[in-house]
């Protein structure tokens, strides 16, 4: 990434050539972070399988990066059309998420294994079967929660749902089941343990019935910290939390209190927790029960083959958008500055990451702290990039960049629309061989 | 001296001077309130006392109402007891325990407990997700079922330690120069700071907080503190953030110096004070020695997973003979392995040969080699450094996941002249070429 940086005329180049904002990917990234989760298995002695979550980017390249040391997981058809593209095996292809219809018709026929979200789908997946196919049940948060913890999902099947679905497999032999898979929303470490705990117990149990069910997939949810550390999160929720209750200045738009007004916790912005990414996942497996016994072992002499759909957490630091200032100027009391992107090609979902977007100038200017606030294109009061004021060491100018290193391989490709006719962000990959932006290929 | 309920028990607790010499500090006088001494183990038992002073229980108990509080410990403990005395049960809603044995006492005491989940990765915007919005929810929902006593927010919580906690302080003392108390609620450190104000007490209010990245249980971090309603910053002239490898260091101390059998968060208090002593032990401008007090919050033995957890060195740990260093380089392992097919599968019957399965218990109850014994790697480890617990005559079959431990257990009990073998790729191979397993639920029917 700083390489890429560094190489301003290259960066500049690519800006005056391609139309902004620019999604650039770096795909050494992606071979990185793999590598990372890939040790975590090697070191703890566990048979372990990662699927990249395509969902995270729309970056064929950065997918491409996966074939021979992985498989990549699928959430729609033209996630499968890219994935086939690129070359994967119908092994190496998994499916997730909500499936429409035409969507279960093109996995059977590609031979992907399903991860099935509902026994409806597995009864739309009957309807459409031909041949063998090989599925997993997906297991909803209460079925593998701690039980004093009431926080739903809308995916996966309850005790319910999982009854049906066995009785579905068992009318039909065409289908085989390889396992069980959940994926956990939280950052918390225990939880993690007790969900990997009880689905593991739950697919023990499936296998005097079925013997083939042999895997578990523990989803993604792994993390990614954006190169801010827990401490910088934490100063940061300090210093707005300190402002709000003494009545401080927030430096945010219009006092924005990212929800602090309704309650204690912030709302509307990740934080990065302690342990993002592969550190995360040893943390977990790590883990010894109250026995001593480490969780790793317990997976290990099962005979349980583990697998993970890291999404953000393996296209970390994998890319960046880069954002050409329109123009610079006073509005009320504020130093505005706007630029040519909107929010939802910076945010996931709303959500505000916190690490500031690096200004790149075309001409130095004299160190001069800058507090501004940065606005996107869109004819839209909500459009700014972030609602906490930026601070730059330079006045910014028009014709200059602003680079946000958390998003080429993830949020941008997530939420971006082309409302107003904006087009979404021009896809190029920066390869260390040829230091050139390159136009992604686009299948 | 007989009491006739427990509740008047609570309070009047001793103020212990210890040997700060010992700590290199001579110009102050170092004492410790031993809040552990409480009749339910906490100060938090004060804190209870206080919480309910303004609550009709037998209003509670004929209304069918719960108490319901955000707390993952000692308050938690203290409501319970004091609910379930007047026959009012009590739910907890909390960021989960962290604390194993907190919990199990929790459970056997009847309190319905309500977990938070962790920070969500991809958060939903919309989604509500601390304590006290999950309690306001709930109440809410229900609304005459709860009565809520918001120890953060509830003033009679701070009251009861500026009537009782610093009233007693201040009466075996007549001037303090200096307070140090972990902030949690901020009750007690607020009653502290209360009572010095409208006592004109010019005593220095320290505050004592956990590292961001740890945890310490009953104290928050400096960011969960604005959280808390009962929370002032400018009150306190120092906050310090202590880590738990420094409380644990500082409480062992405590306890094998001073006789303090107190938790992790005493320690912390006592850290904070020892490091805040290094700049500002001084005596007092007539020459006389200043006086610091801190307190000692609960009792050690909740704590004791915890502690084990972060400092594993004091409960010992066990050490083997060298029997892995064995290379096997140097030996034929063809010749110990046995692959897993059906030949094995005869050789096992016709030669009666003993299968060791060397994957733990619960493995092994899940599912194994019809006929095989279960004798997990530790307990093998454990027994050959001392000999071996078979028979020369009968040839052995060690089993592990994937062939590796096998090989190296075989090679071994062949050094020692037994007719031993690892089978091949483990019982993973067998399971993939179809042999036969017996599994948990054939097992339970």
């Amino acid at each position: 990434m700083k390489r890429a940086l560094d190489d301003k005329n290259s960066l500049f180049d690519a800006v005056d050539t391609y139309p902004t904002p620019l999604s650039v990917g770096l795909p050494s990234m992606v071979h990185e972070n793999r590598d990372n989760f890939m040790d975590v298995a090697r070191e703890l002695n566990v048979r372990m399988r990662l699927f990249g979550a395509h969902k995270a980017t729309y970056s064929p390249s950065l997918v491409a990066t996966l074939l021979g040391h992985g498989g990549v997981d699928v959430a729609s058809s033209w996630e499968l059309r890219n994935a086939v593209a690129c070359g994967f095996e119908p092994s190496d292809i998994i499916a997730t998420g909500p499936k429409t219809t035409s969507f279960l018709r093109d996995l059977v026929q590609e031979r992907a294994t399903i991860i099935v979200d509902s026994p409806e789908e597995l009864d739309r997946l009957t309807a459409v079967c031909i041949g063998e196919v090989s599925v997993l049940l997906r297991l909803t948060r209460t079925m593998i929660n701690d039980q004093t913890i009431t926080k739903r999902s809308r995916f996966g099947m309850d005790q319910a749902g999982f009854t049906d679905a066995l009785t579905i497999l068992n009318r039909h032999p065409q289908i085989t089941l390889r396992g069980i898979a959940f994926h956990l929303d939280s950052q918390s470490i225990t939880e993690r343990v007790t969900a990997i705990q009880k689905a593991m117990d739950c697919l023990i149990d499936l296998q005097s019935q079925f013997p083939s069910a042999t895997v578990l997939d523990i989803g993604g949810g792994y993390g990614a910290n954006y190169g801010l550390s827990y401490e910088q999160a934490q100063l940061f929720e300090n210093t707005l939390k300190r402002a709000h209750k003494t009545g401080g200045s927030m430096h945010t738009w219009q006092g924005f209190s990212y929800g602090l007004d309704a309650r204690a916790q912030l709302q509307g912005v990740e934080l990065p927790a302690e342990l993002s990414g592969a550190d995360r996942l040893r943390a977990v497996l790590a883990s010894t029960d109250s026995d001593g016994h480490m969780l790793a072992e317990m997976v290990n002499e099962n005979l349980i083959e583990l697998w993970i759909e890291p999404g953000a957490s393996l296209f970390h630091d994998a890319g960046f958008v880069v954002a050409e200032i329109i123009e610079v100027r006073q509005l009320d009391d504020h130093q505005v500055v706007l630029v040519d992107a909107h929010r939802n090609q910076i945010c996931f979902e709303n959500n505000e990451v916190l690490s500031d977007p690096l200004l790149i100038q075309r001409t130095p200017q004299e160190i001069k702290k800058t507090e501004c606030v940065l606005l996107g294109h869109l004819c839209a009061e909500s459009d700014l990039l972030s609602y906490r004021h930026i601070v730059f060491d330079t006045m910014p100018m028009a014709g200059d960049l602003l680079v946000w290193t958390h998003t080429g391989a993830y949020r941008s490709h997530f939420s971006t629309s082309t409302a107003i006719g904006h087009t979404s962000p021009t896809k190029l990959v920066y390869r260390h061989k040829t230091t050139i932006y390159e136009p992604e290929y686009e299948s | 001296m007989i009491y006739t309920s427990i509740e008047s028990i609570i309070g009047h607790t001793p103020l212990l001077q210890i040997d700060a010499e010992r700590y290199g500090i001579v110009h102050t006088n170092v004492y410790v309130k031993l809040e552990y001494l409480n009749p339910f183990g906490s100060i938090k038992d004060r804190t209870a006392v206080g919480l309910l002073s303004n609550v009709s229980m037998d209003d509670l108990k004929t209304h069918d109402k719960h108490i319901i509080e955000s707390s993952s410990g000692n308050t938690a403990k203290a409501l319970q007891i004091l609910a379930a005395r007047h026959g009012v049960p009590f739910t907890s809603v909390t960021n989960r325990i962290k604390v194993p044995e907190v919990e199990q006492q929790l459970r056997y005491f009847g309190t319905t407990i309500v977990s938070l989940p962790g920070r969500s990765e991809c958060p939903d915007p919309n989604d509500s997700g601390n304590a006290i919005a999950t309690i306001n929810a709930m109440i809410t929902a229900s609304p005459d079922r709860y009565h809520h006593t918001s120890q953060y927010e509830n003033r009679d919580n701070t009251l009861i330690h500026q009537h009782t906690t610093a009233a007693e302080i201040y009466d075996d003392l007549s001037i303090v120069d200096h307070v140090v108390t972990g902030v949690g609620t901020g009750g007690s450190s607020g009653g502290l700071i209360e009572y010095a104000k409208a006592h004109r007490s010019a005593a220095k209010h320290v505050g004592v907080v956990a590292h961001p990245s740890d945890f310490l249980p009953g104290i928050r971090t400096k960011n969960e503190l604005f959280e808390t309603e009962l929370f002032n910053e400018d009150d306190f002239n120092d906050i310090l953030e202590v880590t738990s490898t420094d409380a644990l260091e500082a409480l062992r101390d405590l306890v094998l110096n001073e006789g303090i059998l107190a938790g992790p968060t005493t320690g912390a208090n006592f850290a904070a004070s020892l490091r805040y002593l290094q700049s500002h032990d001084v005596p007092r401008k007539n020459g006389d020695k200043q006086s610091l007090v801190f307190v000692a919050c609960d009792r050690i033995e909740p704590y004791m997973s915890y502690i084990m957890k972060r400092q594993p060195d004091l409960f010992g740990t066990h050490t083997y003979s060298d029997l892995y260093s064995i290379d096997l380089t140097t030996i034929d392992v063809d010749a110990l392995r046995k692959p897993a097919n059906a030949q094995t599968q005869d050789w096992i019957e016709q030669s009666r040969a003993l299968v060791i399965d060397t994957r733990g218990v619960k493995p092994f109850a899940n599912f194994h080699i019809p006929g095989s014994i279960s004798y997990p790697e530790e307990m093998l480890r454990e027994i050959l450094s001392l000999g071996a617990p078979f028979d020369r005559d009968v040839p052995l079959l060690f089993v592990c996941p994937i062939g590796e431990r096998s090989d190296i257990l075989a090679a071994i009990l062949r050094q020692r002249g037994y007719d031993a073998y690892g089978l091949e790729g483990g019982l993973l191979s067998w399971r993939t070429n179809g042999l036969p397993l017996v599994r948990k639920r054939d097992i339970d029917g």
